[in-house]
């Protein structure tokens, strides 16, 4: 028992050092973790976020001026004049995501009570804030409409509802944009870098140096899966405090060593993931492209981008197979929910079991496919 | 679906093309058989153009297939220039191959290429190529950063003519910018290739 504790850890540190002669891929790990979970926190859009919006002020009145003003930011950029004729040519290039045009005499027909109408162009190619936006710009227009016309008093509804936005008081995208990319890039590494670290040694023939000495295959692998897990979670934990707290400044009211703790259950299911996904590949490109196909399945389908209870029952279902699934939904209720281990151990039993079951059929296969380099 | 068909297109024919590619030219190297192409006498032009042409032809099969699955099982129709959306593939592809043989200069090892190109392509893809949030909406640094990639441009090529009906007038800024790119990459990738040989 005690042999196989030492062989296991020196057989890891192998794999850090043969980490540390690759200065390209340190340097992406730490690209990974620091610019890149910045600039996509930063630019995540929840909602109407900055969105582009121009106006053809055909009738230069108070009230086409008072509208224009009314678009502030953070939602709204400071609106631009547009000629008529440039507006085809401005939604095509997606220099704007809205064009509001006023039409002449807009501000004399309102007075007299004719009916006027304003026309409001959307790109609806903009997915995330085409259909919110124009809604925002309709309600924005009659608030203007209503207070120069002096109405204000009258729309004064009998219900009043209040809205309190639970966990994230301004709806900011940052914060929860900044823990999705964390656990993207979390699923990513763990993947590649066990898995890559199997396929290599096949490759290089050296994986029969290791089974030639007196050395179980379980040993060979649990190596390899707390080198990866030890990289990624130093490089997490390192993004987490100096990245997500301390540049995006997100407020984490919840736990971070118990989401720390998931995070490492976490990475025992996705590295067991990569080595399953190892013994299935033949070749290095191979093992690439179905790491590209599981990641972003993971990536889109696991509640990170869209909520689990908006698709489809049977994916649902599929999706609790999938152990991203289960750490997204920790992450959340851990970091911004403050949710304690009595709400989310099930998520980490989970997590756990479906490794559990990676790692035992990984093992099955192990012997079969060493000699498995070529076609 | 309109919106999402074209910029899925646009993902997938920068991941795989680019990864493809990479993982190519590094595998060559760790492997070590790479000296066999040093000891010839190919230059490097033609070197990586030889690398690059088989990924270029199954990334174009790879297009072939998804339009015509984008059209026949998902209905999005091609409303603008099917001649304009074909070449605007073909200037990507090769721009997107072009960048992982530029990517594979860098790397020494298989797994540093495939990670990398992976998270290079990946994001700007996701996040600043217009896909998800309007390029018009990002901030400052992202959207030069989105520049950079081809992503952005092929983006606008396939929305225009997938969804926005538009043709070789309209998207001519985005194929000359695409060009420009190719001529970037190749130029880039052969001076890192000369001071390898030397």
């Amino acid at each position: 028992m005690t042999r196989s504790f030492g062989n296991i850890f020196r057989l890891g540190v192998k794999e850090l050092f043969s980490l540390r002669y690759d200065p390209v891929m340190l340097f992406l790990i730490a690209y990974m973790f620091s610019f890149s979970v910045f600039e996509v926190a930063q630019n995540a859009a929840a909602g109407v976020t900055n969105a582009a919006v121009a106006i053809v002020d055909e009738d230069h009145s108070q009230l086409s001026r008072r509208i224009g003003d009314a678009l502030l930011p953070p939602y709204f950029q400071t609106p631009e004049l547009l000629a008529i004729d440039e507006i085809d040519a401005a939604m095509e290039d997606g220099r704007y995501t809205f064009v509001i045009d006023i039409p002449p005499d807009f501000q004399a027909d309102i007075l007299s009570g004719r009916p006027t109408v304003i026309q409001l162009n959307v790109d609806a190619t903009a997915m995330s804030i085409a259909g919110n936006g124009a809604g925002y710009i309709q309600r924005i227009i009659a608030q203007e409409l209503s207070a120069f016309l002096d109405r204000g008093s009258d729309t004064t509804q009998a219900v009043e509802i209040v809205t309190r936005a639970k966990f994230n008081p301004n709806l900011e995208a940052a914060w929860f944009a900044s823990a999705m990319e964390l656990t993207n890039n979390i699923t990513l590494l763990a993947i590649l870098l066990t898995g890559a670290a199997l396929i290599r040694e096949r490759e290089h023939g050296t994986i029969e140096h290791l089974l030639v000495m007196p050395l179980q295959p379980f040993e060979i692998m649990l190596a390899k899966i707390w080198a990866s897990g030890l990289v990624v979670m130093v490089a997490v934990s390192l993004s987490l405090y100096l990245i997500v707290k301390g540049a995006l400044a997100v407020p984490i009211i919840g736990s971070i060593p118990l989401y720390l703790t998931g995070a490492v259950i976490y990475l025992f299911s996705v590295t067991s993931l990569g080595i399953f996904m190892a013994t299935l590949a033949r070749s290095m490109p191979q093992f690439g492209l179905l790491t590209m196909l599981v990641y972003v399945l993971m990536m889109l389908l696991s509640g990170g981008n869209t909520p689990l209870e908006s698709m489809p029952h049977g994916l649902q279902s599929f999706m609790q197979l999938v152990p991203s699934t289960h750490f997204v939904s920790l992450a959340q209720a851990i970091l911004f929910r403050d949710a304690g281990l009595d709400v989310v151990w099930p998520e980490f039993f989970a997590a756990a079991l479906i490794g559990a079951v990676f790692f035992v059929t990984a093992l099955v296969r192990f012997r079969k496919t060493v000699t498995l380099t070529q076609v | 679906m309109y919106a999402i068909v074209p910029g899925t297109l646009m993902m997938l024919l920068i991941w795989i093309p680019s990864m493809m590619t990479a993982a190519g030219v590094v595998r060559e190297k760790e492997m070590g058989s790479i000296t066999n192409l040093y000891a010839t006498p190919v230059n490097g032009l033609e070197f990586l153009l030889g690398k690059q042409f088989p990924y270029l032809l199954i990334a174009l099969l790879n297009f072939a297939i998804f339009v015509a699955l984008a059209v026949s099982l998902f209905g999005v129709p091609i409303k603008g220039s099917v001649s304009a959306l074909i070449l605007g593939a073909l200037l990507y592809v090769i721009a997107t191959t072009g960048l992982g043989l530029l990517m594979s200069a860098f790397m020494k090892t298989q797994i540093a290429a495939i990670f990398g190109t992976a998270i290079i392509t990946v994001v700007p893809a996701v996040n600043f190529s217009g896909l998800f949030v309007p390029m018009a909406s990002l901030t400052e640094g992202a959207r030069m950063f989105g520049r950079a990639f081809p992503s952005s441009y092929f983006q606008q090529i396939s929305l225009g003519t997938f969804t926005k009906s538009l043709g070789f007038t309209e998207l001519f800024d985005e194929f000359l910018v695409l060009a420009v790119l190719i001529v970037i990459y190749l130029m880039l990738g052969l001076s890192l290739l000369k001071t390898q040989e030397q």
